[in-house]
């Protein structure tokens, strides 16, 4: 077998039958599952109806009521005592809205919120809200102005989106293509950094203990190098391959155990007709995105990215001797990538400029903002200039690393400067 | 005899430090050589260069006459002085990766490592990882390690180091045995009694340049000081030696009456003139020159050159 193949095999096999490895594996969908369901069984069993009954006595909110999935405030017209008599016997989602004798409209105060436990501040606000419009609707009365008026008011606008195509238009949603930009942008920065280190602690271990020599005494030293990145990066290719089916898995399945659609549909019925039609908008511009070209793309900017700074992490760890001493090296190869992770906000307002097109061709931060740009559409030219630019870099990164590591890999007791990995790339 | 490995003005530096100097080194096929030198001499860097880790900046290695190239490295073993295994590694997976990377089939792996396990009596060792193994027993796989693709040059720096006396012993035999076989080794060890034991021809290096280069025998004599050693029946007192010309280094009074005394004698003295001196002295119970040990030729060397 091909030697470099050989060191591939023993990277990967290694990793992959770790028990720490596979745990991580395991347990990160697990994680994630939980993560993004938490939010269905908050809204699940958070979201338990609340009742609220007015002691009004200014007699002025006598017809205030509301009735929805969540909420029901009425006014059962009885004394406060004898709200707190059925209070006793309710259950803890009762609250009673106490409105004083002396409650001005034009100077609402005094109004109290009584309850058994605390009311969340989101329950609050929503009392707050139903109160102010029913007293901006008490106000507008005063002055004379119709009920039919005061309806006629109030209206909802939700912009539809389109994209003007070759074909015409189509949906798009620039909410959804927003998160997704920004979760590319991060999954690459995760995965860089992950990988990255991972290479980094193995071309640490393999010096420490004093493995190299052996092994470097079979292949040459640029073979160890791209050995252990191309080892580790099938790692991760693994690692996320088994992530994302996981991931599917487990958020299918409990999203059935919960009564998944139930959920949705209850979810959906509670925020009013018309978030669910955004929400179905949302979805049918997902499907508009071009999701084929974002994985593809994922794919090469994670892999081209995760080539250059882990070649870079190999070779400053190669000329370190302890953990200790990387510190000097992380920081200043991490910059570009913690740079573009902090631009990538302001590249999803404006993915055409000139920063977000200057940022996305740059080969140490192309990976993380060019994958930031695609969901919005990247010129044809604009996505092959930046490509070939990060394949060119990728190489030429390689092969200064390989440089550095077939000297720094040897070295010991020595604190190296930056100066000093210049040198290397000279020796013989 | 035909050299397996000439080395033909070797020069290293690195940055402001000059590893190696034009350095000369034949190195005679089927020997054991030994590669001596103080600590920071270059011989690592001359073993480095050899087993093609590093190039040199000028002169060239010739393998059986011609220059090295890199496929060549299969045929050498080298075991470095600072060496390890990886620690979370099967003892047989790891014996097994690196009989695979010097090119060796599955086939010739499973024979090889059956061969070598049965020899250093570590048969059940395949499942254990490497960081359960004493540092004595992970010496035992890196020696296998070096010599399972049966190379025709092993290179073996300081070999003995964490073995107890058994297992060194061992170690020596099988390093014998495999230059019976016909492969050369070069030793580079402090220990100058292996040196004596194992070594035909050495060379040693110091200061990034060789300072002598030959036979062991060849060079004891070359550094002999015409010292001789003398058991004789007679008292201490009684043998008047700067009569002679000779200068006394140490005398040991027995009890039983015999004298044991170490004399340098003038340059071009004869053996049997010395001799005939004592005769007439004492009864001579023995007489041989004294040659130097490695030990003493490397010392004064070494010290000759920083001075």
């Amino acid at each position: 077998m091909n030697k470099i193949a050989l060191i591939i095999q023993r990277e990967y096999i290694t990793r992959v039958r770790n028990k720490t490895f596979m745990l991580v594996t395991l347990l990160a969908p697990l994680v994630y599952g939980l993560l993004i369901m938490i939010p269905i069984l908050t809204s699940k069993y958070a979201n338990s109806k609340k009742v609220v009954a007015v002691v009004d006595e200014s007699g002025k909110f006598s017809n205030l009521s509301v009735n929805d999935n969540n909420l029901v405030i009425y006014n059962p017209h009885q004394t406060m005592d004898q709200v707190k008599m059925a209070y006793k016997a309710g259950d803890s989602d009762f609250y009673i809205l106490h409105i004083p004798q002396n409650f001005d409209v034009y100077h609402p105060s005094g109004i109290e919120l009584l309850s058994r436990k605390n009311a969340g501040v989101f329950f609050k606000g929503t009392v707050d809200t139903v109160l102010e419009h029913q007293i901006r609707n008490m106000r507008m009365e005063a002055m004379h102005i119709p009920k039919t008026t005061i309806d006629s008011l109030h209206s909802e606008v939700d912009v539809s989106v389109r994209k003007i195509t070759d074909k015409g238009t189509e949906a798009s949603n620039s909410g959804a293509t927003t998160t997704i930009a920004i979760a590319s942008g991060i999954l690459i920065y995760m995965f860089i950094f992950l990988y990255g280190s991972m290479v980094m602690r193995g071309v640490q271990e393999e010096k420490q203990s004093r493995v190299v020599e052996i092994v470097i005494s079979s292949v040459k030293p640029f073979q160890l190098m791209m050995g252990k990145i191309i080892g580790i990066a099938m790692v991760g290719l693994t690692q996320v391959l088994i992530w994302v089916v996981l991931t599917f898995i487990i958020t299918s399945i409990g999203g059935q155990a919960l009564g998944g659609h139930h959920a949705a549909e209850q979810m959906a019925s509670n925020q009013g007709g018309q978030k669910m039609e955004a929400m179905q908008n949302a979805m049918s511009a997902l499907s508009t995105l071009p999701i084929g070209l974002i994985v593809t793309m994922f794919l090469f900017y994670f892999i081209g990215g995760y080539l250059i700074y882990s070649s870079f992490f190999a070779a400053a760890a190669s000329a370190v001797d302890s953990q200790a001493e990387m510190g000097q090296f992380v920081l200043p190869i991490s910059l570009p990538i913690i740079v573009s992770m902090a631009s990538i906000s302001t590249i999803v307002q404006n993915p055409d400029g000139p920063f977000a097109f200057w940022m996305s061709m740059v080969p140490l931060t192309s990976p993380i903002v060019m994958m930031a740009r695609i969901p919005f559409g990247v010129p044809v030219w604009q996505l092959v200039l930046s490509m070939a630019i990060l394949i060119g870099s990728f190489i030429l990164s390689v092969w200064l690393a390989g440089k550095i590591y077939r000297t720094g890999i040897l070295m010991y007791g020595k604190k190296t400067s930056w100066k000093e990995l210049g040198k290397w790339l000279f020796y013989k | 005899m035909s050299n397996i490995i000439e080395a033909v003005n070797i020069s290293k530096s690195y940055a402001r430090k000059e590893a190696l100097k034009d350095i000369n080194l034949s190195v005679p096929t089927g020997s054991v050589y030994g590669l001596l030198g103080p600590n920071g001499a270059g011989k690592t860097t001359f073993i480095r260069i050899l087993t093609q880790i590093i190039g040199p900046d000028s002169g060239q290695i010739l393998l059986n006459g011609k220059p090295m190239e890199r496929s060549d490295i299969e045929h050498i073993g080298y075991m470095p002085e600072e060496r390890g295994l990886y620690k979370k590694m099967k003892v047989g997976e790891q014996v097994e990766y690196f009989a695979k990377l010097k090119g060796m089939t599955s086939k010739e792996t499973t024979d090889a490592i059956r061969y070598w396990f049965n020899v250093f009596d570590i048969k059940d060792w395949w499942n254990k990882k490497t960081d359960e193994l004493s540092k004595g027993m992970q010496q035992k796989v890196q020696f296998i390690v070096t010599v399972i693709h049966k190379p025709s040059l092993i290179i073996l720096d300081e070999p003995f180091s964490g073995f107890d006396p058994l297992n060194a012993e061992l170690v020596l035999e099988e390093i014998l045995k495999l230059r019976d076989q016909g492969a050369t080794i070069i030793l580079s060890t402090h220990r100058m009694e292996s040196v004596e034991a194992l070594c035909d021809h050495i060379a040693l290096i110091n200061n990034s340049h060789k300072v002598v280069e030959g036979k062991v025998i060849d060079i004891r004599n070359q550094f002999k000081e015409n010292m001789y050693e003398l058991n004789i029946q007679a008292k201490a007192d009684s043998l008047n030696l700067s009569n002679w010309g000779y200068e006394v280094h140490s005398t040991v009074q027995q009890n039983d009456g015999n004298t044991t005394l170490q004399f340098t004698v003038p340059k071009g003295a004869a053996s049997n003139d010395i001799l005939q001196h004592f005769i007439p002295v004492g009864q001579v119970n023995s007489f041989r020159e004294v040659l130097p040990s490695i030990n003493d030729v490397f010392i004064k060397l070494v010290k000759g050159e920083s001075k």
